[in-house]
């Protein structure tokens, strides 16, 4: 046997375990000489058969867990079995790729828009799949690095210009739009929040969602981890142009130009350097020309 | 067989986390699954530095797939070295099987512990593989013996053959789980194989090198239907505590580890389990040292 046989024997097994039927799995193995037991081997072609079905028992449940794990408003929203069965397709459509479980589910979001199959969920919930972007953003933000506040480089702001200093903020931040309420209703499940689990009972989830459909309106949604827990909260409409300029990196003077009229900059820092977001400022690099561009001070020199 | 050895392992589960922290049991190292604190920061690694600060860890691997003929996945080597570096485990494994491969053109992985032929084709396969992460660890693995649900038709080699190979050939050592040699031979018994379970056991560990073993395991199983599975959802049943103090014997007593995955019991059922294999242990101390005791040597 050479390695060449041997990726064609690994990949038909990971064949027959990832197929959706069993009687196909059954046939990809015994079409496959490698599992073809001489009689008198002390396995059986029915327990083949058995095991199998114990590989392809474990994905099912695997694909469950691992994606209830990043997805638990999502799961609450469809309900645990509705939730299985939508675990064990991603799986089929988006098989993992890594060996760490917890990289695995990020395309939910995408492949719940465009599955043909989920049309009837997404007509009773709309913002499923932008309440699943919000939570795979709060997972991945749960382990990126520590943030650690450089209380000493706010200094910057009043040092330099504003077009030379950015805002840093914690690793993981993301903002996300939505055309529904779908960080409120996350944080009406209780995930992503501040407040204490007992806030979260179901009558309270139940009222929330009720208010928030009859409210329903545009939301940007702002994820960021401040210590240990990631949190997410509804951006204010006067805030929105700002935050996104700050996590796009770009210098504050650009950032307060892309905010509200209304923006109030003191303010805002001092509730978002508290809350964790801002922890720190930096001069923006030089503006480096463009590949093919002369330096400004040679063209006009 | 040493002496003074550390008391008995624990896997160190999400449950536990805050109770073991808290308690600080008397167990002699915690062992983690090495993917579940993957990242660069947040609570796990912040938990898992306290942890380090009182136990030594052990970190054990799942998602290698180290028998994987299309190799390694360097992320997740890079993502192992950052842990190793910032942990300094007592002992790093993982498992003795692939796990990735082709399905149509994409790579996937399975995320389950798959069986390899014994063949020479993978062996050598694994013994790159596995030479590739020492390399890149700078120190050796343990690779875990696996419980199989599928078998193949093409074998070179036995199974404790192969292993026998891949330790010479490569200098790792082995984390022998006896839990998952008897679920093996239990369900070689449904499929008809003659004689006792538990005798076929103590041959596979007599034909391993005596001095290839640098960690044991044991677990529970559980009976489905016509089939045995390796979940480690219970405690140790008295035919593993039998085997595992015939390995005791053999290998001569290794750092052990309760393994619960599943189903996971309170903290107190863990720290029971661990002090029967404690007492396993120091039971078969007291036999080696005892003259004329009649024990086989190792």
């Amino acid at each position: 046997m050479t390695t060449q046989h041997l990726l064609h024997q690994q990949a038909t097994l990971l064949s027959a375990i990832a197929t959706p039927r069993i009687s196909d799995a059954t046939d990809l193995i015994a079409a496959c000489a490698y599992f073809t037991l001489p009689t008198g081997i002390f396995t059986t072609q029915s327990m083949q058969q058995r095991g199998l079905q114990a590989y392809r028992a474990n994905v099912h449940a695997l694909a469950a867990r691992a994606l209830q794990t990043p997805y638990p408003v999502t799961q609450q929203l469809l309900g645990v079995e509705a939730f299985a069965m939508l675990a064990r397709d991603l799986w089929q459509a988006h098989p993992p790729v890594r060996g760490d479980l917890a990289q695995w589910g990020g395309a939910l979001a995408n492949w719940m828009g465009q599955a043909g199959d989920l049309t009837a969920i997404l007509s009773d919930y709309p913002y499923l799949c932008d309440v699943a972007r919000i939570e795979w953003a709060l997972h991945q933000c749960s382990t990126t690095a520590d943030a650690t506040l450089d209380a000493a480089s706010f200094v910057l702001l009043t040092s330099q210009e504003p077009f030379q200093v950015q805002l840093l903020v914690a690793p993981g931040s993301r903002a996300l739009h939505s055309a529904w309420p779908a960080a409120s209703i996350v944080l009406a499940h209780g995930a992503g929040s501040t407040e204490p689990p007992s806030a979260h009972s179901l009558q309270h989830i139940s009222n929330q969602l009720r208010t928030l459909m009859l409210r329903n309106r545009p939301e940007s949604a702002l994820v960021w981890r401040p210590s240990y827990a990631p949190h997410v909260r509804v951006l204010a409409d006067d805030e929105v142009g700002f935050v996104a300029a700050v996590l796009a990196g770009q210098n504050l003077q650009a950032a307060l130009d892309a905010a509200d009229a209304d923006f109030d900059f003191t303010a805002w820092l001092t509730a978002n350097v508290q809350n964790g977001l801002v922890i720190g400022a930096a001069a923006t690099p030089p503006c480096v020309p463009a590949p093919g561009q002369q330096p400004a001070t040679s063209a006009t020199g | 067989m040493q002496t003074n050895t550390p008391p008995t392992g624990l896997g160190w589960r999400h449950p536990h986390y805050a109770q073991v922290l808290q308690q600080q049991p008397r167990v002699g190292f915690l062992q983690i699954h090495s993917e579940n604190f993957f990242g660069q920061g947040g609570a796990a690694i912040a938990a898992l530095a306290t942890a380090r600060a009182h136990y030594p860890i052990s970190l054990h691997g799942v998602g290698l797939g180290l028998g994987s003929a299309v190799g390694i996945d360097d992320w997740h080597l890079d993502q192992l070295a950052q842990l190793v570096q910032r942990i300094e485990p007592v002992r790093v494994s993982d498992h003795a099987c692939f796990a990735r491969g082709f399905v149509g053109a994409n790579t996937v992985h399975a995320a389950d512990l798959l069986p390899m032929p014994f063949t020479h084709a993978q062996l050598d396969v694994l013994c790159a593989n596995v030479q590739h992460v020492q390399d890149r660890l700078q120190r050796p693995l343990l690779l875990e013996n696996l419980s199989a649900y599928v078998h193949y038709a093409q074998a070179d080699y036995n199974e404790t053959d192969f292993l026998n190979q891949l330790t010479l050939r490569t200098g790792c050592q082995l984390l022998l789980d006896v839990n998952n040699i008897y679920v093996n031979a239990l369900n070689e018994q449904i499929a008809g194989k003659p004689g006792h379970p538990l005798d076929h056991c103590r041959h596979w560990l007599m034909a391993l090198h005596a001095h290839s073993v640098g960690e044991m395991h044991v677990a529970g199983h559980c009976a489905v239907d016509d089939i045995v599975i390796d979940d480690h959802g219970a405690r140790t049943c008295e035919e593993v505590w039998s085997l595992y103090a015939h390995a005791v014997q053999r290998f001569g007593d290794p750092p052990a580890l309760i393994e619960w995955d599943t189903n996971i019991p309170t903290l107190d059922v863990l720290l029971d389990e661990a002090a029967r294999a404690d007492a396993v242990r120091q039971q078969v101390r007291d036999q080696q040292q005892a003259p004329f005791d009649g024990l086989e040597t190792p």
